[in-house]
């Protein structure tokens, strides 16, 4: 009940923020930039490891962009930009003077960040169906006969959101933590720097650096197979003991 | 006032609070009388904002604790704020939201029903302007909001740190009407400031604090009686009168062309007057000279570097 109040307050204070407007153009970035690219070189762009389904073909592109690069992005900017509303004018000491506990404003921001991301990439799923739908007008070339893969892409995209939840909530720590917006957004890019090593580390395999956080999404879509389930367990287990470790240090932390 | 009035609604009991090197807050007591308008009066950098952010759970004492409403602050501290409201320092507004979606948010916060939001906008005088974004208040109209927020849920106790910061006179005499009538409501005001004018309108009761210590805690009243008048002398032989007098263990000090002669002294004013002349000191003038509550303010919280200024 508690929970549900301070996550209403939250969400309120989304309106007319950066924020709120990024869950939508985050995932454009992407996808227009595939729709340009697909339209203007369709052979190269859709010849993808022999699958014939374009449709896949395109999935695995665009959701390969918002998983190693977008993702971690949006997931630095939303984070930083969300705690930095409550950062600025010293939101804290008004309110943890109010009558909850600490640890629930922690929680409820960090199931706003979790949201706003599944709507992202729900926005990107749909920018998927419409490039290929544009494509299929456009482009003559490529064939988009072929069934959607509707459960595939669903999987694909909950499973890349999955293993994203352990560097969005080292990413949520880290933007509470630290009042300077540049601390979150630096955490964010060198993460990502690594995370693009990390990911031509999950090419060739067996190397411990290819579970690195922020390279983990791009498990889902990596050339060789992988454990996934333990991934998905990897991520969501240690992603809540983070969770929980920055839940203990909020409400630790001394308001001044 | 009793350390232990369990009737008070805030105790504050020996409390510490130290920083690396720094002493922000050196064994505190206090406790506020129930619907009182307690002025928390010390200079910037005494640790009045320390105090309340230690009342309000923002941090944790070293060693003493605060107890609100009888029961200990670091143990109910949820069910304790629900009777609470504050404005700490400069008000906490959302600038990309309106005043009134931000009294929403707080609403929200505190399970309340939306008409309080009006109640709260009518009481600051905001009510006009509730549907304006708050990045175009002046700083007056932001610290009124933070009132707002501070008034909403109509809270027993409410803690305001310099509520009048960034007001103009009129907004002031405002919030200072709304202060007055507070403890009318069955409300208890704890108010901070740096300057004991901007309270002494309203306070019934004072505490003083300087480098994180208690100088003072009574009323206006008990605080005028600490006010001592002391003995100016104007004499021919200053150096001569000034060692008599020490010789005798009154102490007199030279401030200009007067000597001074501190409170308490065993002698009154008629007896030093003889003692001098006896001793063929020429006396061409003595008074005794009280200080205005200000001045007694200051040299409780300046006692190194302010020397009173007194009357001629």
């Amino acid at each position: 009940m508690t929970l549900a109040r301070v996550l209403n307050a939250e969400l309120l204070k989304m309106k007319r923020t950066i924020a709120l407007k990024m869950v939508v153009l985050a995932p454009a970035v992407v996808v227009l930039p595939i729709l340009f690219v697909g339209s203007q070189a369709p052979f190269s762009t859709f010849n993808y490891n022999g699958i014939a389904n374009k449709w896949r073909v395109l999935a695995i592109l665009t959701l390969r962009v918002w998983a190693i690069l977008m993702m971690p992005l949006y997931v630095t900017l939303e984070t930083a930009l969300i705690a930095g509303l409550d950062h600025s004018e010293n939101q804290w000491k008004s309110l943890v003077a109010r009558p909850f506990p600490r640890w629930t404003l922690y929680l409820a921001k960090l199931v706003v960040v979790v949201g706003m991301t599944a709507l992202s990439t729900t926005v990107l799923l749909c920018g998927i169906l419409i490039d290929g739908a544009v494509l299929a007008r456009v482009q003559s070339e490529v064939v988009f006969g072929s069934p959607v893969p509707w459960a595939a892409i669903l999987r694909d995209g909950a499973q890349v959101m999955g293993l994203g939840f352990l560097a969005l909530t080292i990413q949520h720590w880290v933007s509470l933590r630290w009042r300077s917006f540049s601390v979150g957004i630096g955490v964010g890019i060198v993460a990502i720097v690594v995370g693009v090593f990390a990911a031509a580390a999950q090419q060739q395999g067996g190397s411990w650096f290819e579970y690195f956080p922020w390279a983990l999404p791009m498990l889902v879509l990596a050339r060789q197979p992988h454990n996934l389930q333990a991934a998905l367990l990897i991520s969501s287990v240690i992603g809540l003991l983070v969770a929980a470790a920055g839940a203990l240090d909020f409400c630790r932390r001394e308001i001044k | 006032m009793a350390l232990h009035d369990m009737t008070a609604p805030v105790r504050i009991e020996e409390i510490w609070k130290t920083y690396e090197n720094t002493i922000a807050v050196r064994d505190l007591t206090l406790s506020v009388p129930a619907q009182s308008v307690y002025a928390f009066l010390g200079p910037n950098g005494a640790g009045k904002s320390t105090t309340i952010r230690i009342m309000l759970g923002l941090q944790r004492p070293t060693r003493g604790r605060v107890w609100l409403f009888n029961r200990p602050l670091d143990t109910d501290r949820v069910a304790l704020l629900r009777r609470v409201g504050s404005l700490v320092e400069a008000p906490s507004v959302y600038l990309h939201l309106t005043g009134r979606e931000n009294l929403e948010v707080h609403r929200r916060l505190l399970g309340l029903s939306k008409p309080s939001i009006d109640e709260a906008l009518e009481r600051v005088g905001l009510a006009s302007v509730a549907n304006r974004l708050v990045r175009n208040y002046s700083s007056g109209m932001k610290q009124r909001l933070g009132l707002a927020q501070a008034l909403l849920g109509d809270p027993e106790l409410l803690l305001l740190d310099e509520p009048t910061n960034g007001l103009d006179p009129a907004g002031i005499h405002e919030v200072r009407s709304l202060i007055r009538d507070l403890p009318k409501h069955g409300v208890t005001v704890f108010l901070s400031s740096h300057l004991l004018a901007e309270v002494e309108q309203v306070a019934t009761h004072l505490a003083i604090i300087s480098r994180g210590q208690l100088k003072f805690e009574g009323t206006q009243e008990e605080l005028q009686k600490k006010n001592k008048p002391t003995i100016v002398v104007k004499v021919d032989q200053m150096d001569r009168a000034c060692a008599l007098l020490n010789a005798m263990g009154v102490i007199a000090t030279h401030k200009g062309d007067h000597l001074m002669i501190a409170p308490d002294t065993l002698y009154a004013p008629a007896q030093i007057n003889r003692i001098l002349v006896e001793a063929g000191v020429a006396v061409s003038h003595l008074a005794n000279q009280q200080m205005r509550l200000e001045e007694l303010f200051l040299e409780l919280t300046h006692p190194a570097v302010q020397e009173p200024e007194y009357a001629q």
